[in-house]
Formats: C-alpha cells, structure tokens, sequence
C-alpha cells in the first residue's frame, strides 16, 4: 500500500471519525432535550386540561350550591312531592310554574346544563325544568348512571359518572347533585343537574399543542363483580383513532396496550414512553383527578416526538456526505502536495537505479527546511558522490576491459595456435574450453561440444578399441590426486568413430588449493607414431645389415688368429686382435640399438618361468669376473635367504643385473667397492646396487634413464657406453610393473634400487627377444 | 676320405660363404656350397650324400631358409633326418621358433658367435650320432 493510499485513508478516518462521533453524540443529546422538552410539554398539557376539566367540576359544585340553597326549591319541593299523584291540581301547577320562572333560565344561560331536576326523597323526578321532557321523566326514578348513590346522597355533593343520556342518543352526559335540607334541618329532596359532556369532552379533545398524533383521554375504572375477572377500564370521551370510543371502548386491567389509561385509572400518576390502546409507542402523561373519579392521559406518538431527531439526522447527514465529498477532493491533493517529495525522490532513485546518474533535484525542495528538504539534500549529496565514483569505475572498467580483451585476444591467439589440442573440463567433467587444434583432431566443434561430458565427447580407448572406464581417464587422476598426469598408451575417439593415437597431458585446474577443472593437452601421435616405426624400423634393419659385415669381420679376424692362413707374429696376431675387440664392441653396440627398437617398438618378448633372481645376479657377477679383476674392485652379492622363484623371464632380469652391475663396476674407480643385494620387501623384490663411485651430478639425474642419454661426468672416464643400458632397465622393470630409481651423491657413489613384483611378469608374445649386452 | 663328413652351407654372402668353407674344410668337411633355395635343393635331388646343413635365412632368390627346411623336413621328405644349423644375423625370433618347430637342430646369431664354436657345436653332434 502506498503512502499516498495511507495517508488518504488516515486522513479520512482522522476527519470523518471524529465528526461521526460528535453528530451521534449531538444526535443522543438532542433526542433527549426533545423528548424532556416534549414531555414537560405534555406535563403542561395534561396539567393544564386536569386543572380545566376539575375547575369545572368545581364549578358545578359551586352552582349546584347555589340551587341547593333556592327558596324556590325549598318551599315548592315539599308541594310538588305533597300534590304528586294530583299534578293537574293547582298547588302542583303553582308550584311548578314558580320553578319554571326561575330554573328554566339555567337552561337558557347555561348551553351545558341539559336539565335541572328535582326529585323526592325516595328518589323519582318531580321536577323537570325542560318541560319538553317531563312527559318522559316525571315520576320515574332518576336514570342511575350507576354510582350516583342516592342513598345517603343527602350527605353532600356528589358527581355521577358519565352515561349516555337516555333521552337522546349520542349524547353523553353526566349528573350532578346536591341534598335539600330544611333549616329545621330535614331532608326533602335532591336537586340534580344534568350536564351535557360537550363542556368536558371541548376541554379534553382540544388537541392543540398536540401535533397530528398527540391527544387527552379520560379513562375509568370498572370494578368486576366477579372477582376472578379483571377490572375493566372504560374510556369515557371520543378518541382521535377511535370516535365512537366514548363508553363504548374498555380494556382489562393487565392488557399489554392502553398501559397509561390502566395506570391512571387505577389512580397513579406517571409519564414516559408507554404503549397506548393501538398498541403504539407513545410518550405520555397521565394523571388521576380525584374530584372526577377519573384517570387523564395525554400523550403523543413516538414517532411524532422522535421526527425532529430523524429530521436532524437526515440533515446532518446531508451535510457528512457533502462534507466527506469535500475531503474526498480535498485530501487527495493534500496528500499529493505532501507526498510529492517522496515521488520525486523515488523517481529519482529509479532514475539511478536505471543506471542514469544526471539526476537533478527541484531546487524548491532542496531548499526547502523540512524533513524532506533535508532527505533531498542527502540523496542530491549521493548521487552525486555516486556519480563521481561511477565514473572513475566506469574508467577503471574501460581500462580493465581493455586489458582484459587485450590478454584475452593473446590467450585466444595462443590457444588457436598452440599445435596441441587443449580441451578444458569443469570439476562436473563438462567441456568449457576447446581450442581450434582440438576441433580439428576430434572433429566436434565448441559450440557443439560445450557443457557436454569429455567421456562422451571424446571416448578414450586402448589399441584394440575397449573403451576407458571414467574412472580410469587421466582427468579423473588428476581430480583426485590433483597432479599432472600424462599418458601416450590410449586412443581418442573422433565425431566419426575414427581413433588416433593420443599423446595427453592433463593438468589439474586449482584454485585456493582445490581442483576447479582439468585442462587436457594432447596431440596426435599417428605421425610420430610411423616416423618412430618407421626410424626403429630403420635401426633394425641397418642393425641387421651391419651384422653381416661384422660377422664377416669376426669370423675373419677368428681365423686369422686361429692361424688358419699360417701363423701370424706376435705384433700380427696382436693388431687382429684389436680388429676382433673392436669389433665385439661393434656388434655389441647393434645389439643394444636392436633391444632399443625392440622396446620401443613394444615388440620385445617376455616369456616368464620360474626364476631364482639370486642365481641370475650371481652368475651376471661371475660373467664380470675379467673387469672385476682388471680393475681389482671388491665386489660382492648378498642375497637373502629363502628368496622364493619369481615367474619372470631370465633373460630381461639378466639384461636388468647385467646394465646396473656393468654401470656400477665401469663408473667406479679401480679399487672400489660394488655391492649387489636381493631381497623381499613387502610384495616386492628388491634389488640393490650399491658402488663408491662417480656418482650422478645433480644437473644429469632428471635424465638418467633417457634414451642415450649419458652423464658428463662418465663420458670423461669411459668412452665406450652407449646411453641405453639405464633406458632398457627402465623399460623392462616398468613393462613387469616394477619401479627403478636411484639415490646418488656426485664422487661418493650410486645405489640403484629395482623393485619387481613377486606376482611376475606376464607372458608376452613379442616378435623378437632382447639379446644380452656383453 | 672316406669318413669325411659332407657339409651343404647355404649362403648368400659370398664373404660368409668363403670363411664357412675354409673353416669347414680345415675341420676336415666335404663342403659344398650354396647361394640359393634352388641350388640346395638342385643339389640334394643329385644324390649327394649330404650329412650335415649349414643355413642362412635370407637367401638369393625369393625363397629363405625356412622355405629350404619346410621342404626338407616335410612328411616323406628323403633328407628329413639330416641335422639342420641355421646361422644368421636377420632371423626374427617368430622365425626362429618356427625354424625350431620345423626340427632344425640349432639356431646361431653370426655376429654373437665364433665360427669355431659352431663348428665345434656340429662336429660334436655328428661324432655323437654316429656312436
């Protein structure tokens, strides 16, 4: 969520929460000052009718008095009750048309006052004032409205309830009345008035100040006579819901509606939300009059009471939505203005990000004091360092690039014209490196042979075409022993399954002390291969051709000094006799170049049989037994006892004790010593050659054992070696799977240690046999 | 003269042949010599009594020795007994085996061994074949 979205939303919960609260507030706040101001309205009302409707019924009693008290009454009451069953006499006519004169006029002042009566002591009418009526009521009992008791009403003034006037319907009306005392103090009659209801129901149904649903009740109690049922409660004036409800309508006392008229007819005061005859919410007052007997309610709807709060709150509400449109525009750009920094910093830091450094900041901002002014200022100060430093790296990098293509067109352009073929392998075996000469010997190209397996690339095979195990590849050595391995005994497979000899040297690829890769250097050896043949080939052959001649020159000089062709003389048969030696080293040096071709070419037998190797140097020692002597040299073979035979063939093991003994004899000065030991060492047989002689200089030890090679200290003390004798040595103990090497201190002598391997040799058919050297 | 032995020396070398005669005949050999396959062949169908072969390898002619021994001693061959010595300088050791194989009685390198010695070698053997 971005900041501007935060921000916008804080803002808005930041302005319109607050509000929210303060109009729900305001709103319960208002709600209540309504519903008190409503109800103490209604308290106002209700008292005010109360006061009117019981002023009245004062008044009443305050009239009634007054007829109570008429001379009229008291005199002619006792000869309208006298001359009643006569009311055509006289008397009785006198005595009414004096009533008349007088009461009828409460009938013409008073439009409330329906009639005025009087009747005797036991209670039926003997005067009407209204005289249309006295055919109907005159001398009958008084209509009862029921708890106007005459008996003992003589004790005072009482107020009958209302009822409806028997006399003419729809007309509801109530009596009032009052006892008749002599001044002797006797009781002879009553005096009634009949009021009309209009005056009260006018007071009571004047619904103003009481809105559309507002309006005032009178209610009443009804005791049951059966006391298991409830009490009824009788409404007594027409309603606004219910017109006809005038001593028509009641409910029980218990009902769950009407609950103010129940209250108040059973004499309570109260006010407050309450249920109404409808069953409705109302607000209402309700008040008992004692003087009337009567419970009063006024009250009003609910809903009218709580309209001005529904009012006020669809205003307010109009003026939150106007308000939150307002913040709605408002915020936003608020918000805008304020996050209009971080934007320019962030495109500004994308900027950067996308690598371009010429940023520029707003000078309004940077200049500006506040928090972002300040983040400005440091983000300006960054890219500029960065900028600085970029570009000195950029130059480092152009420089470094420069010379990185430079050395790596010279390592390109060596690799493509290094004859060899270079292949570099992964620490996975995977080709990274190949360069053109490889190409072109395998016949797969770089592209083609990139992070693909060497072994499948190029297979190694032995000359008959076996494939070499992973295991046993050069490369494999040199990742496990992390050593330069070379190897010309294989085959490399090319792209068209065609093989060539194979010269390889792999070399380990080591960083921080571990193999990385391989880099294989190799080359074709076909060439080399037929040139080394083919020049073997030729050695054999001259070495073979020269035989003839020498043969010729041995027999020759044999039967010269065999005085075949007559004696010779001492000096003849002395200088044949050079001719013969000279030519024995001849014949011996072709032999030697013949064991050399032979090894070379590989072709040289071995035909292993039982050996006892103490034997062989013993009798290499007795064939030197004419050097030993002529250069009096004390030496000596120590063998070790119980020695087992060694399946090897005789004749190289010969060759072995004939090189290293005829070395050791011919590079020691005369008088020197010559030890030659054999014995078992482990699963080896180790033979020693010890002498005190010239010993290797350190410059000649790296190659000793090389074809022709011979040390410059020896080539002054002996001219006739021919450098081959240490190379065959080499060759036949390492083609038995045996080791020759040597420790030698130049002027103190040499010991030359040969180990072959009790196993023995393994029989090679090979198509000719190296021949001794004498 | 009688009990002179007769030697057939096949040789292609005249020098050779030449110092194998004179050595042979001073041994006290009837010596009869020889170039080729062919002339040792032409030689033993004349009926020469021939008690003893003298051989080189490489002969003149396209023929070698072994070509010589494999008709001498081939089954039914008339000259299958007699001793056979082949003395060369050019006989690879597969040949030698085979000349061995083929009942020759001796293999000798020219230049590692004197005519003496040879000769020695063959007198003995046909002293000891006649007792």
């Amino acid at each position: 969520m971005s900041i501007r979205f935060r921000l916008i939303i804080t803002y808005l919960c930041l302005s319109i929460a607050p509000l929210l609260i303060v109009i729900a507030i305001g709103l319960y706040w208002a709600q209540g000052i309504i519903v008190n101001e409503q109800l103490s309205h209604l308290r106002a009302m209700t008292n005010l009718k109360a006061a009117s409707v019981e002023g009245y019924y004062s008044d009443l009693k305050v009239d009634i008095g007054i007829a109570q008290d008429y001379f009229n009454v008291i005199h002619n009451l006792p000869i309208l009750y006298r001359q009643e069953a006569n009311p055509t006499s006289t008397d009785f006519q006198a005595a009414t048309a004096m009533l008349d004169g007088q009461m009828q006029r409460w009938l013409v002042e008073r439009k409330d006052i329906q009639n005025f009566l009087l009747v005797a002591p036991d209670g039926h009418i003997v005067y009407s004032a209204s005289s249309t009526l006295r055919d109907k009521i005159m001398f009958k009992g008084l209509s009862d409205p029921g708890n106007l008791t005459f008996i003992g009403a003589h004790d005072g003034v009482s107020i009958s309830d209302l009822f409806a006037d028997p006399e003419s319907t729809g007309n509801n009306v109530f009596l009032v009345a009052a006892p008749i005392i002599t001044a002797d103090n006797s009781f002879i009659g009553e005096v009634i008035l009949e009021i009309n209801a209009r005056k009260v129901y006018s007071l009571i149904n004047d619904a103003t100040g009481l809105g559309s649903t507002g309006e005032t009740l009178l209610v009443k109690i009804i005791p049951n006579s059966d006391s298991s049922a409830p009490n009824k409660i009788l409404y007594l004036n027409p309603l606004k819901f219910d017109s006809k409800a005038a001593l028509n309508k009641t409910i029980n006392v218990g009902d769950s509606s009407g609950l103010p008229a129940q209250s108040a007819a059973t004499g309570n005061n109260g006010e407050g939300l309450s249920t109404d005859y409808r069953g409705k919410q109302v607000y209402a007052v309700w008040r008992y009059l004692p003087i009337t007997g009567m419970g009063m309610v006024t009250k009003i709807d609910e809903s009218e009471i709580h309209a001005p709060i529904y009012i006020l709150f669809f205003e307010i509400s109009i003026v939150l939505i106007i308000l939150l449109f307002l913040f709605m525009g408002i915020i936003p750009i608020m918000v805008l203005l304020f996050t209009s920094p971080i934007r320019q910093l962030i495109s500004a830091t994308q900027q950067i990000a996308r690598g371009d450094l010429s940023v520029k900041i707003s000078d309004r901002l940077l200049d500006s004091k506040n928090e972002f002014g300040k983040l400005a200022t440091f983000f300006d100060v960054m890219a500029k360092k960065l900028k600085e430093s970029y570009s000195d790296l950029e130059k480092k990098v152009r420089e470094r690039t420069r010379s990185l293509e430079e050395s790596k067109i010279k390592d390109e352009a060596m690799l493509s014209s290094i004859g060899d073929g270079i292949i570099a392998i992964d620490a996975k075996g995977k080709i990274v490196l190949m360069n053109k000469a490889a190409e072109k010997m395998i016949g797969w190209k770089l592209s083609e042979a990139e992070g693909k397996t060497l072994d499948d690339i190029v297979p190694l095979v032995d000359e008959k075409g076996v494939k070499l195990p992973v295991q046993k590849r050069p490369r494999t050595a040199v990742f496990t022993r992390g050593t330069v391995i070379k190897t010309e005994d294989y085959y490399y497979v090319r792209k068209d399954k065609t093989i060539f000899p194979v010269a390889i040297t792999a070399a380990p690829v080591i960083v921080k002390g571990k193999v990385i890769g391989v880099i294989d250097a190799f080359r074709d050896v076909t060439q080399e291969r037929l040139v080394d043949r083919a020049k073997t080939e030729f050695v054999s052959l001259a070495s073979h051709q020269l035989r003839t001649p020498l043969s010729a020159i041995n027999w020759y000089s044999e039967m010269l000094l065999a005085g075949d062709a007559g004696k010779l003389n001492k000096t003849q048969a002395d200088y044949v006799n050079q001719v013969y030696a000279g030519n024995q080293r001849m014949v011996d040096l072709v032999n030697a170049l013949l064991n050399i071709s032979r090894i070379d070419l590989g072709t040289f037998a071995v035909d292993p049989e039982p050996t006892d190797f103490c034997e062989v140097a013993k009798s290499v020692l007795a064939e030197s037994k004419p050097m030993i002597a002529t250069k009096k040299m004390d030496a000596s073979c120590e063998c070790e006892k119980g020695l087992p035979k060694v399946n090897a063939d005789p004749k190289l093991i010969r060759i072995v004790f004939q090189n290293l003994l005829t070395n050791a004899l011919k590079y020691t000065p005369d008088k020197g010593k010559v030890v030659v030991s054999v014995a078992k060492q482990d699963k080896n047989v180790l033979i020693k050659v010890t002498d005190n002689g010239y010993g290797i200089p350190e410059s000649s030890k790296d190659k000793i054992f090389t074809k022709l090679y011979r040390a410059d200290n020896i080539r002054e003390h002996d001219t006739e070696g021919t450098g081959l004798g240490l190379y065959m040595v080499k060759a036949i103990v390492e083609d038995s799977g045996g080791k020759v090497w040597f420790e030698s201190v130049e002027n103190k002598g040499t010991t030359f240690f040969v180990t072959l391997p009790l196993a023995g040799m393994k029989k090679k058919e090979g198509s000719k046999e190296l021949s001794s050297v004498k | 003269m009688d009990d002179k032995k007769t030697i057939l020396v096949i040789e292609d070398e005249p020098p050779l042949l030449e110092a194998i005669r004179a050595k042979m005949e001073k041994t006290g050999f009837l010596v009869i010599t020889g170039r080729s396959v062919k002339q040792a062949l032409m030689y033993l169908e004349e009926g020469i009594k021939i008690d003893v072969i003298w051989l080189d390898h490489y002969l003149v002619g396209l023929e070698n020795g072994l070509d010589l021994v494999a008709k001498i001693k081939e089954e039914g061959s008339k000259y299958r007994n007699i001793p056979v010595y082949v003395v060369s300088n050019t006989a690879t050791p597969d040949k030698i085996q085979s000349y061995i194989r083929l009942g020759i009685n001796k293999y000798y390198t020219k230049a590692d061994n004197r005519l003496e010695d040879i000769i020695k070698d063959i007198t003995n053997f046909l002293s000891r074949e006649e007792e």
